[in-house]
Formats: structure tokens, C-alpha cells, sequence
């Protein structure tokens, strides 16, 4: 086996030669351009052999260790590498998914798809009344022959503009509710019957769409796992989420807190002392700094324990919450040193991208469960203290 | 970039001493005043607590430095002083600088060492100094064990009334300094480990009364007030404890991003066992504010713990000078 240091050479020479230089353009109404972008640079990794780093080689991923996927995404967020959100869902949702419940023929056709960039998936979990509450799914999809005809909708779907696939649940037994009787779908999103409205963000940009299906025949081959067994899949989805699927993220929250204590040395208050010589300013910054740190053991601690499991457990979610917090202090506090500058959002590029980010960081305590949400999963779960809903129930 | 956690030996052993202190030292010692720890003292010693790490030939276990971490932990859950920190450490020293007597009175526990805050003024603090005037003083890069008079020593009162805290001018006191970086990290190292000790026992504390404790028809931990405060809790222990192991791993191997990981583990400790002890006293209510209930000495435990070597807010000056890679 190699050492450490030589992989991590590799992997920094070959980021420094192909990592693009042009900014990944903004998620606009068609997503067009940000989704040839994603493509593009997937099928970059592809070619260089470091695409599905965290994939079994028998699915022709790269099969690393957990320490290995580390220091990749160390040296990725190092190199400024393209943010991969939108490839999010297929390279570390529906692929492990497909992967654990799929069938031959399902991966056969879809793994290499979404390993060479040439499908691009999104997800269709949440509806206007199962977001938080996602047993509550109420799209319905009712079994004609060989299809399932889907009719309902779906939101805050990223990226439904520009995706071709969709991981979909449905309810296709109309007599169930909550967790039963919910199936999970391979949707084609170019089937007839679909129509996608794109919602424009607080951040100027189109990240969330809504989806509704009119009659929509997904055939029965498409259901992943059994028929009426979608719960169970999409726990099995959503704990890779809440796993080591956030290394990347997690690792460009280190560069970015590293930045700004940078930008608080070099940027001077108005009698022109840098800003980091305010005593306030240091506490904060040395606040987060030790935070970003222990967020990042966490997260290595968490990995050391998923490499011995096949599913992470709950604990993933610590540092989901964390992360998704912690993101925000940071940005607030730019957002505080830079002071009136922090108005002019300019083009989100350049000098404007923290207060993009800034925005943008409103999402991460809601998408993917809101920080209420996960704290009830934190101590309903592992602290074992009585559900939340048990005071509904009473007050009904 | 390395990660150890403890394999399951260590995980055994460790196991081994929470039975120990659980019958030794329960927590409701506090209450009945029956135990004195200081009495109790050789009995810690009887566990060969205060040489884990010594190698066998100075008559130690010969074990590592993330085993000690285990230890401290384990003894932060049931509050034992922090002595136990100085007295590990002093005996390293006293091993290193041939005070053969020294070492063998800690190791045996017939002697404690104390520790010592960082100097304000010139004075520092002792906690769990004893008549006998052995405590730990630990400066940057360097760390000493004082062998001090203390009978003329006026006994202050602490705000954590279960250990003993005096004052002393450091100009009274010859100090024979030991340029050990080493050595003054692990110091940091095992109060932040018993600070992850203490979060654990807050943890529990905090989520047994939600559990159990009934009002409007249902445990107080279906509200989601008290609920997600006890979440925190519980991400700030695993929080803690991960540094604190990165933290013992990167001094293990002696990286060069050791100081930075030792001092992240203390102050996060340290911050976040506060913040976990004041939610765990809200959570008990009236009972919460009453001698009669363990919380507020876990808050009291605390502020000793996170004031030892360190003075807080100049660590986090401090992580802001230490030059790291930014990953």
C-alpha cells in the first residue's frame, strides 16, 4: 500500500492540474449551465480515476478507506474543488441506496451512469405537508399491469430542473398512513405527466423546485427495495446523508473559518488597527476556531466508527447539526466584519461570495431536516427521552 | 492525520475502573460526607491510577498516554480531584528527575500533588494542595512539581467546596522548571479528559430527570424546550470527547500540531461543560438550585477544571497565534 504522504501528493498534483478555474456558475431557472458544469467535471474525475472514492470497486468506485476519503477531501476543499450539491443525491444518495436494496438490473444500468456524470438524480422526498413530519406523504401512486401511476407533488426538490432521474416515495397503498405502505420509485424525469416550477431562493438563486405529476407511469421495475417497503429504503437513504457523507462539506467549513481569521489579520477597522486586534473580535474567532476543530474530530471519530458499520447510526447527525450551526455563526461574523461592505452583494463572486454564502447558509438548518428535527433525533434516539409527539397525541 | 481510539482492551480496563470508582466514590458521597477522597486517596492508588503510562522499570504500568486519557475520564465522571491530574504528571516528572522518594510516595498515594492556575499578579491558586505542599505548575512549555511549605498557607474559600484551594506569590517559591512541552500538554490533556468525564455524568443526569421527572401528565422530557437542551448536551459530550482523542492522538505521536489540538480539547471542554452544567440545573428546577441535588456541583467541578493551567480566554488568543495549516 502507498503511504499516506505519497497519496496525499497524488491527490493535491492532480487537484492543482484539474481542478477548473472558471467559478461554478449560479443555479438559474433551467439550471442548465450549473448542470453541464457538474457533468463536466464529474466526467474530469471519471477519467482521472477518482470518481465514487467512497464506492465498493465492484460498483467501480475507488473503494478507498475511510482515511483515504479523508484526505481526499481535505486536499479537494484545499484546492477550492467545485462544490458538488447538485451531483449530491445520485453520488451519495440513490447510488448507496441502489447499491443496499437495488436490483441487479436497477444498478447495472443506473451505478455507471451516475459515476461517469451522465445522470444527474434528484430527490423527491419532502411534500407542502411532509417535511419535517415525512411520514406523512400523501403523493399517491396506485398499481395498473406493470406501472404505477403517480399523481401528486413534491417539494423543495434540489435541482428537479435539471435532474433525469428522481429518487420519488409515494404512498401506493391508499389504505396506509405514516411508515406503511410507502413505496420508493426510479422516477424518469423526462416522462410525460411531469412538471417542474423552479423556486427562486433568498440567495438569488434557484436551488428548489416543486414537482407535479399528472398520471405519471413509472414501471413496476423502477421500485427499489419491495412495493410498500419505501420507508424502511429511504431511513437506509437518509442515514448515509446524516453519515460520512458530509466530509466535503465538513472540510470546507475548516478552509473557510481558516479564511476568515485571515481576512480579520489583514482587513483595518476605522482607525485602521486590524479587525483580529479587537479583543471581542479574537474571543469569537477563537471560539470558532476551536469549534471547527472539534467539529472536524467529530467527524474523523465518526468515520473511525461507520468504517466498522454498514449503515452509520444516529451519531452522523451530531454532525449534521453541527456543521449546518456552526456554518452560519461563521458567516454572521463576516457578515459583521465587514461591516457596510456587507451590503453590496455585488455579483456573488469575488469579494461578494461570503455574503452569497452567508444567504445560502439559511438553508442548512432546514434542508434535509430542520435542527429541530434533528435534535429530536438526537435525544429521542440515543438519549432515549419520549417522542415529541406524544404531547400532540395528549392535547388532541 | 491520525485518529486512535481505544481498542477494546483499553475499553476493558476502563470498564474495570468505573466499577471501581462507582463503589469507591459514588457521587453520593458528597451528600453523607462519609468519604474524604484525601483518605481514600491510596485506594485510587490501589488501581495504579497515578502510573498508567510510567514505564514498569520506574514502576509504572508501561501503558500509553491515551490510556491515562481514559482514566482521568472515568474519574471526571465521579468528580475525583484533580489532583489525581497533578499527581499523574508529577510522578512522570519525579521519575524524569530521579526524586526516586517522591515518585514512589505518589505512585503509592501516600503523597497528592496539586495544581496550580496560571499566575495573576504574581499569586497562583492551588486546588487539592496538601499540608505536605507537593502541587503541579505548568508554564507554556514548561512544568514543574513545587515542594512547597504550606503550613503557613491560608486555606481560601472555593467555590467548589469539595477540594481545598490556596494561594500562594510565586517569587516565595523556588521552582525547578523542566523544559518539557510534552509533559505541560498532557497536564491540559487529562483535565480536558475529565472534563469529558464530568459532560458524560451531566448527560445523564440532565436526560435521566427528562425522563423521569413528571409534570402536565408526561415526563418533562417530552418538551421540546427541555428535549433539545438535553440534545446539546449530548453533541457537546461526543464533541469533547472526539477532540479529546484527536487532541491524545497528535501528542501520542508527537505531531506538530500537537499544542493547538491539546489546547482546542481543554477550552472546548471547558466551554461546553459550563454551558451543559447550567442546562442541567434548569432542567431540575427549584431542585436544581438546592445543595440537595449533585448539579451544581458539576457546575462548581467545572469552573475549577476549566480554570486550572489556563485562563480561557487567553487560550483562545492563543489558538489564534498558533500557526496550523489551515486543515
Amino acid at each position: 500500500m502507498k503511504s499516506e504522504a505519497a497519496f496525499q501528493s497524488e491527490v493535491r498534483q492532480w487537484l492543482q492540474a484539474n481542478v477548473p478555474q472558471e467559478p461554478s456558475p449560479p443555479i438559474t431557472r433551467d439550471g442548465g449551465e450549473q448542470a453541464a458544469y457538474l457533468r463536466r467535471w464529474q466526467r474530469t474525475l471519471f477519467e482521472g480515476g477518482w470518481a465514487g472514492i467512497n464506492w465498493p470497486t465492484e460498483y467501480g468506485g475507488r473503494g478507498f478507506t475511510q482515511r483515504e476519503q479523508i484526505i481526499w477531501y481535505e486536499e479537494y476543499a484545499r484546492a477550492d474543488a467545485p462544490d458538488m450539491n447538485g451531483l449530491f443525491v445520485g453520488m451519495q444518495h440513490a447510488a448507496p441506496t441502489l447499491m443496499l436494496c437495488g436490483t441487479e438490473e436497477q444498478k447495472a444500468f443506473h451505478l455507471s451512469r451516475i459515476l461517469k456524470g451522465e445522470a444527474i438524480w434528484c430527490q423527491g422526498f419532502s411534500e407542502s405537508n411532509a417535511g419535517s413530519d415525512l411520514a406523512n406523504i400523501r403523493c399517491k401512486g396506485t398499481v395498473e399491469d406493470d406501472h404505477i401511476v403517480v399523481n401528486g407533488s413534491k417539494i423543495w426538490t434540489s435541482f428537479a430542473q435539471a435532474a433525469d432521474y428522481q429518487e420519488l416515495v409515494v404512498r401506493t397503498d391508499p389504505e396506509s398512513n405514516r411508515q406503511q405502505g410507502l413505496s420508493w420509485l426510479i422516477c424518469d424525469m423526462r416522462s410525460p405527466g411531469i412538471t417542474v416550477r423552479p423556486i427562486l431562493s433568498m440567495d438569488g438563486e434557484y436551488h428548489n423546485c416543486e414537482v407535479f405529476y399528472d398520471n405519471v407511469r413509472i414501471p413496476l421495475t423502477n421500485v427499489v427495495g419491495a412495493l410498500g417497503d419505501g420507508w424502511r429504503v429511504s431511513m437506509a437513504t437518509l442515514a448515509f446523508e446524516r453519515g460520512t457523507a458530509f466530509i466535503e462539506s465538513q472540510m470546507r467549513l475548516s478552509v473557510t473559518g481558516g479564511t476568515l481569521i485571515n481576512y480579520a489579520r489583514h482587513a483595518k477597522d476605522e482607525a485602521g488597527r486590524p479587525l483580529i486586534d479587537d479583543a471581542s473580535v479574537a474571543q469569537r474567532l477563537g471560539n470558532l476556531r476551536a469549534r471547527a476543530t472539534g467539529l472536524r474530530s467529530m467527524t474523523y471519530h465518526s468515520a473511525a466508527r461507520a468504517a466498522t458499520q454498514n449503515i452509520p447510526g444516529p451519531e452522523g447527525t451530531y454532525v449534521a447539526l453541527m456543521l449546518a450551526e456552526l456554518k452560519q455563526e461563521v458567516y454572521r461574523l463576516w457578515m459583521e466584519l465587514l461591516g457596510p461592505a456587507g451590503l453590496e452583494y455585488g455579483d456573488a463572486q469575488g469579494l461578494a461570495a461570503p455574503i452569497h454564502q452567508y444567504l445560502f447558509s439559511y438553508a442548512g438548518t432546514i434542508g434535509g431536516g430542520t435542527s429541530e428535527i434533528r435534535r429530536n433525533i438526537i435525544a429521542e434516539r440515543i438519549l432515549k427521552l419520549p417522542r415529541h409527539d406524544a404531547v400532540a397525541e395528549i392535547v388532541a | 492525520m491520525t485518529f486512535v481510539t481505544p481498542t477494546p482492551d483499553q475499553w476493558s480496563l476502563c470498564r474495570g475502573m468505573t466499577e471501581f470508582l462507582a463503589g469507591n466514590f459514588p457521587l453520593s458521597r458528597f451528600r453523607s460526607k462519609q468519604i474524604s477522597e484525601k483518605d481514600c486517596w491510596q485506594d485510587l492508588a490501589s488501581m495504579g491510577v497515578f502510573g498508567i503510562s510510567l514505564p514498569e522499570a520506574d514502576g509504572g504500568m508501561g501503558q500509553s498516554l491515551l490510556d491515562d486519557v481514559l482514566a482521568c475520564r472515568e474519574a471526571g465522571r465521579y468528580l475525583i480531584s484533580p489532583a489525581l491530574v497533578g499527581s499523574i504528571l508529577a510522578v512522570k516528572i519525579a521519575a524524569q528527575t530521579d526524586k526516586i522518594t517522591l515518585r514512589d510516595a505518589l505512585i503509592s498515594g501516600l503523597s497528592r500533588a496539586g495544581i496550580a492556575t496560571t499566575a495573576v499578579n504574581g499569586d497562583v491558586q492551588i486546588v487539592d494542595g496538601d499540608s505536605d505542599g507537593i502541587f503541579l505548575l505548568v508554564q507554556a512549555d514548561r512544568i514543574a512539581v513545587v515542594n512547597s511549605d504550606a503550613s503557613n498557607r491560608p486555606t481560601l474559600r472555593c467555590i467548589d467546596d469539595a477540594v481545598q484551594l490556596d494561594k500562594t506569590e510565586i517569587r516565595a517559591l523556588a521552582v525547578d522548571w523542566l523544559e518539557n512541552k510534552s509533559l505541560a500538554l498532557a497536564a491540559h490533556l487529562l483535565l480536558a479528559a475529565m472534563l469529558c468525564g464530568l459532560l458524560e455524568t451531566i448527560c445523564e443526569m440532565a436526560a435521566d430527570y427528562a425522563r423521569t421527572r413528571v409534570q402536565f401528565g408526561r415526563p418533562i422530557g417530552a418538551f421540546q424546550a427541555i428535549k433539545h437542551g438535553c440534545a446539546d448536551i449530548a453533541l457537546a459530550t461526543e464533541l469533547c470527547w472526539s477532540q479529546t482523542l484527536q487532541a491524545a492522538s497528535a501528542l501520542q505521536s508527537d505531531a506538530a500540531d500537537a499544542e493547538f489540538h491539546v489546547l482546542t480539547a481543554k477550552l472546548l471542554a471547558g466551554d461546553e461543560a459550563l454551558k451543559a452544567a447550567r442546562f442541567n440545573i434548569q432542567v431540575h428546577g427549584g431542585m436544581g438550585f438546592t445543595d440537595e441535588v449533585d448539579a451544581h456541583r458539576m457546575l462548581k467541578r467545572v469552573h475549577v477544571l476549566h480554570q486550572l493551567l489556563g485562563d480561557p480566554r487567553l487560550v483562545r488568543r492563543r489558538l489564534l497565534d498558533l500557526s496550523v495549516e489551515i486543515i
